[in-house]
């Protein structure tokens, strides 16, 4: 309505100037109004001077100039009405624009808590100096702040010309600046035109180095990130949260997977800003809102004991000679999923991102000397499986009527059942004489395995081994709640063929001794620390697997409570014979006890049975891969724990170690056994 | 009577005799007769068609002063006001004074021009304002003066004496070309100071020599010649190895008109801001005292250069429109006055008015809307500096002398 009556209001306008206009042109003469440019009318009156022809002739080159002048006024009031009237709006947000700036107030961060509410990583106040972007031009100035906060001036010059932390307002100098150095800036502060002091909170992490790939770190918000968050603000079915360059958001871990809890409301106060950027006048404002706590299902103690046993494990290696120069431990509650414990070595320091990482910082942990201690190996790193894998094949067998529970091979040392000249070691070159699936677990006897895969490979599914392995989750995501999960690899027919692209036909296509191999899981199968604890939960739990999970509620940010809790899921559920199963349990509680004296002298002492198996991976031009999982109590199963060790050697000597250790944390009964395994089994 | 032939030699000598006994009544009794008759069409001395909008638009004119005085230091209200007042003076000497006395001075009056472009040379009296040249400081007083502004006018008087010697009729080709020689010397002159300037010179006096009675045959080739040679200057001036004969930052203006983009620092930035202050001014304005992109200081030259922006953003598109009218006003009562009278030396002066009006409003509020090319040329009555202001007012005054001496010579 009020538009209408606006455009009816111009347009009278408009016709009133232009009717006064043509008035004023034609007043003098009584003719009819015409609008002959350039040459006059014929002379029908007499009005002037008859003697000189040439006012005539004035009169059409005025009345032209008049046409002119009108043109351009009406020109420019056209333009105008556009402007003005049409796209004003736009013009308007592009002033507002000009003299408005948002400053943001950075909100704090939730807390990190284990399951019983300890804080794995809180926040604590932190001075922080910081500068607009124009410092960066005094020489003087950048030189006396570098001196005042200790930092070498080109670091300050650095810091001041990064754009990462926004293009317009505070760069950020230096976080955690001393007392001292904040007082003399305050006092000196004349000194220091456009630097100041600011409160901000700041990541801290009580217990250092632990648990720090699951609890990640946190960064500015990188180009790739940024893009991806303005189209998913434009697709608006996930709007979340906007960011701008320079927001810090969490880029490993917790602190990246649960971004959008743990992230604040910023504070935002609007400020209106000459053209030089100077303040003046505020406008209004909000207070940030802290991010909402998280609660893990880690319990402190627990991933202690893992992170001391994996190092004890590692340590245990070294001792016997091989390299052990990284691993990985995970437990996990064999009834609900939850993860209880994640380790992975080497570890890192997460204070060294607070307030941005160096450059340096960044270097030595990206680089591969130092055995990339930013991964973590429980969920990103992948190994050959070995030995562990055997329950699987016992189950393929079985079930497939391959195997009875009866049926018995003679080992002699040499399996020789593709022929002579295809026969295949066990690792005891004297045998272990006849032995049946049971105690071919207990044992670790390669020759029942070979036996296995080659009546699978001679059966009518060929791929019997895989599609059991694939059945209890290896070769794919676990869906576990942490960033950068691998998938692992079960290798079949059409793999092999694929991935040896570049060799022979021959070569390419799948034989039965890869059958064998699979069967006592050496060769190109490749699973992740994490996978096999899901895998030995299934065994534990006779089939039913939990979707392993690291959050476990959100909590409230007020009045306690949570606002958000993890459910517990099962992953998979695989029916299997009770009878099959139970011949498994009997044969893992066999390796831990019956297989040999030196490994049940560490068990022993604990008040609980416990059922696991050992594991040595061969890699090529490698120490070999040290592997142990296992759960506890055997009877009723609650926990359950997968340790390896890269290079580390024999799973019984030195990955065992590091489950032992976690076991006697939980059971609160040290492993006394100084017993050192001599067999060698793979 | 007059003199009809036009291939007649002007003199050189100016006699005055004609308007001898038109200046005899005194000023305090003409004003005394005003005051105390009714006016009369026939015998009015001062017309209020002219006189009205000219008074209203320098009240908008001192109006927007004042608010960009509120912001700019450079901006002083009282500066302005003197130049209103010393305007009004001239203005009012002007209009005592008879106009037609000028039509026999041309010789003079190219001596003034000539004066006035060697002025700003002079070392001790020359004042470089903001890197342009063209400025004088005349010593000890520290007043500022803009000697081009005045050579406008003076310039106008120049071409409409030569002109009006043909009587409305240039019959000879001869005499085409000589006159626009003749407009060409100040043109090319203030070339050299400012570019802006010597731009309404051209325009005034091309619409002078054109209403002169100049043929169509002969003025369509001269504008065909004009693009030719301007679009020769502009290749040698952005061609290295050519002569450059505009400033870099005058082929820079060039391009940014084209594109704003290209300079988002410089020109481009100024003429963004400028038509965001237009734009963002909507059908009221933002009232005065409240323009943000004048008052924190986005848009540069807010009170000289791009008045209009200054004045359009507080007043919106309502304001505008009654700024555009009171214009329009001026404009056709001087344009009708000129088909009033029977002077030819009376209505080409008027014509040449006009038309430095007509291209000075163009291109100062086409420039701020983004229509026209970045130049310093300032809005008639709006824009702030003293002298703009006594010119604009004096030329007001040349009006009002033509209407007072409307009537034909005793």
């Amino acid at each position: 309505m009020n538009q209408v009556a606006l455009i009816v209001l111009i347009v009278a306008i408009i016709v009133v100037v232009c009717l006064g206009a043509l008035w004023i042109i034609y007043h003098a003469k009584k003719g009819p109004i015409k609008l002959s440019l350039g040459r006059p009318k014929p002379a029908t009156e007499t009005k002037h001077d008859a003697s000189s022809s040439t006012v005539k002739d004035f009169d059409g080159r005025l009345r032209g100039l008049g046409a002119v002048s009108g043109a351009i006024l009406a020109l420019l009031a056209g333009k105008l009405w556009f402007m003005q009237l049409l796209d004003s709006k736009d013009y308007e947000s592009a002033a507002r624009s000009n003299s408005t700036r948002i400053i943001k107030t950075p909100a704090p961060r939730g807390r990190i808590l284990d399951r019983n509410g300890v804080e794995l990583v809180t926040n604590r106040p932190s001075l922080c100096v910081v500068a607009t972007p124009e410092v960066a031009q005094d020489q003087n100035e950048v030189a006396h702040l570098a001196l005042v906060l200790g930092m070498p001036k080109e670091a300050v010059q650095r810091k001041l010309s990064d754009e990462s932390t926004g293009e317009v307002g505070y760069r950020l100098v230096a976080t955690n600046v001393d007392r001292q150095s904040v007082a003399y800036i305050q006092e000196h502060i004349d000194l220091f035109p456009g630097v100041s002091v600011q409160e901000r909170t700041e990541r801290a992490y009580p217990y250092g180095t632990m648990a720090a790939h699951v609890l990640g770190y946190t960064g500015s918000i990188t180009q790739e990130q940024l893009e991806k968050n303005k189209q998913d603000q434009e697709s608006d079915t996930q709007p979340g949260i906007a960011y701008q360059a320079g927001d810090t958001v969490g880029q490993a871990g917790i602190e990246y997977q649960y971004e959008s809890v743990l992230q604040g409301v910023p504070g935002e106060q609007e400020t209106y800003v000459d053209a030089e950027g100077n303040i003046v006048g505020y406008g209004t404002a909000t207070l940030p809102t802290a991010g909402s706590d998280v609660r893990l299902t880690l319990d402190a103690g627990i991933q202690h004991a893992a992170e001391e046993g994996l190092k004890s494990a590692i340590q245990a290696g070294k001792s016997k000679g091989y390299k052990a120069t990284a691993g990985a431990a995970c437990v996990l509650s064999a009834k609900t999923g939850e993860v209880l414990a994640m380790a992975s070595y080497p570890e890192f320091e997460p204070t060294l991102f607070i307030g941005g990482i160096s450059s340096d910082d960044w270097t030595s942990l990206s680089d591969e000397k130092s055995g990339y201690p930013l991964m973590n190996r429980a969920v990103s790193g992948t190994y050959v499986s070995a030995s562990t894998i055997k329950p699987l094949s016992t189950l393929t067998a079985l079930d497939n009527q391959l195997f009875s529970a009866d049926t018995t091979v003679d080992c002699v040392g040499f399996w020789t059942g593709f022929g002579t000249d295809y026969g295949q070691w066990c690792w005891k070159h004297s045998g272990h004489g006849w032995m049946n699936l049971r105690n071919g677990i207990v044992n670790s006897c390669n020759s029942v395995f070979y036996e296995v895969g080659k009546r699978v490979w001679e059966s009518d599914n060929k791929n019997a081994l895989q599609d059991k392995f694939s059945e209890w989750g290896l070769g794919k995501t676990t869906g576990i709640d942490l960033p950068a999960e691998a998938e692992g690899r079960v290798p079949t027919p059409e793999w092999k063929w694929n991935y040896f692209n570049y060799a022979s036909d021959e070569d390419r296509a799948w034989k039965g001794g890869d059958s064998t191999n699979l069967a006592i899981g050496q060769g190109d199968i490749l699973v992740t620390p994490l996978q096999m604890v899901l895998v030995y939960s299934g065994l534990a739990n006779n089939g039913v697997m939990y979707k392993p999970h690291v959050l476990k509620s959100v909590e409230a940010k007020e009045g306690g409570g949570t606002v958000m809790e993890s459910k517990v899921e099962e992953l998979y559920h695989i029916s299997e014979d009770q009878a099959y199963m139970d011949l498994v349990h009997s044969g893992l509680q066999g390796v831990i006890y019956e297989e040999e004296d030196a490994l049940a002298s560490h068990f022993k002492n604990l008040p609980v049975t416990v059922a696991g198996k050992t594991g040595t991976g061969e890699v090529n031009g490698k120490d070999p891969t040290s592997w142990f999982c296992c759960y506890a109590p055997a009877e009723d199963p609650q926990y359950v724990i997968s340790v390896v060790v890269e290079e580390g050697g024999y799973g019984e000597s030195v990955a065992m170690r590091g489950a032992r250790d976690i076991l006697g944390y939980i059971y609160n009964s040290p492993d006394t056994s100084n017993a050192v395994s001599t067999t060698q089994i793979l | 009577m007059k003199k009809l032939q036009s291939n007649q030699k002007y003199s050189f000598t100016a006699p005055a005799k004609r308007s001898k006994g038109r200046r005899k009544p005194s000023l305090s009794k003409s004003v005394y007769k005003m005051a105390a008759t009714p006016r009369s069409a026939l015998n009015a001395k001062l017309s209020l068609s002219i006189g009205l909008p000219a008074l209203f638009l320098t009240i908008v004119g001192l109006i927007t002063v004042y608010s960009a005085s509120l912001t700019i230091e450079d901006a002083s209200l009282p500066r302005q006001l003197i130049g209103v007042a010393f305007g009004l003076i001239a203005a009012g000497i002007m209009w005592r004074f008879d106009y037609r006395n000028l039509s026999d001075m041309t010789t003079a009056l190219l001596i003034a021009d000539l004066i006035l472009f060697v002025l700003p040379l002079i070392p001790g009296l020359s004042y470089s304002a903001k890197g342009m040249a063209g400025w004088i400081s005349i010593p000890f007083i520290g007043l500022r003066l803009q000697p081009s502004e005045v050579m406008k006018l003076v310039t106008i008087f120049y071409i409409a004496g030569l002109a009006c010697k043909y009587n409305g009729n240039i019959r000879s080709l001869d005499a085409y070309v000589k006159l626009c020689i003749q407009l060409l010397i100040p043109v090319v002159l203030l070339m050299t100071q400012d570019l802006g300037t010597s731009l309404i010179v051209l325009v005034a006096g091309a619409a002078i020599i054109i209403c002169a009675g100049s043929k169509k045959e002969w003025v369509i080739p001269t504008l065909v010649l004009l693009v030719v040679v301007v679009a020769i200057v502009v290749f040698c001036s952005v061609t290295p190895g050519l002569p450059h004969i505009l400033h870099d930052y005058q082929i820079k203006r060039l391009l940014v008109f084209v594109d704003p983009s290209i300079d988002p620092s410089g020109d481009g930035y100024n003429l963004k801001q400028a038509t965001i202050a237009v734009g963002s001014g909507g059908f009221l304005g933002k009232g005065l005292g409240h323009a943000t992109q004048a008052g924190q200081g986005f848009l540069p030259e807010a009170h000289t250069d791009f008045a209009f922006a200054l004045f359009a953003e507080q007043f919106g598109f309502l304001g505008s429109m009654i700024l555009l009218a009171l214009y329009a006003w001026l404009i056709f009562s001087t344009i009708r006055l000129a088909f009033e009278i029977e002077d030819v030396f009376g209505k080409l002066v008027l014509v040449g008015i006009v038309g430095m009006w007509s291209f000075q409003i163009l291109e100062n509020i086409g420039m701020c809307m983004g229509i026209m090319p970045i130049t310093g040329i300032p809005l008639p009555f709006i824009s702030y500096g003293a002298t703009s202001m006594v010119v604009q007012l004096f030329s007001v005054g040349v009006v009002e002398s033509v209407y007072r001496h409307r009537k034909k010579a005793a």
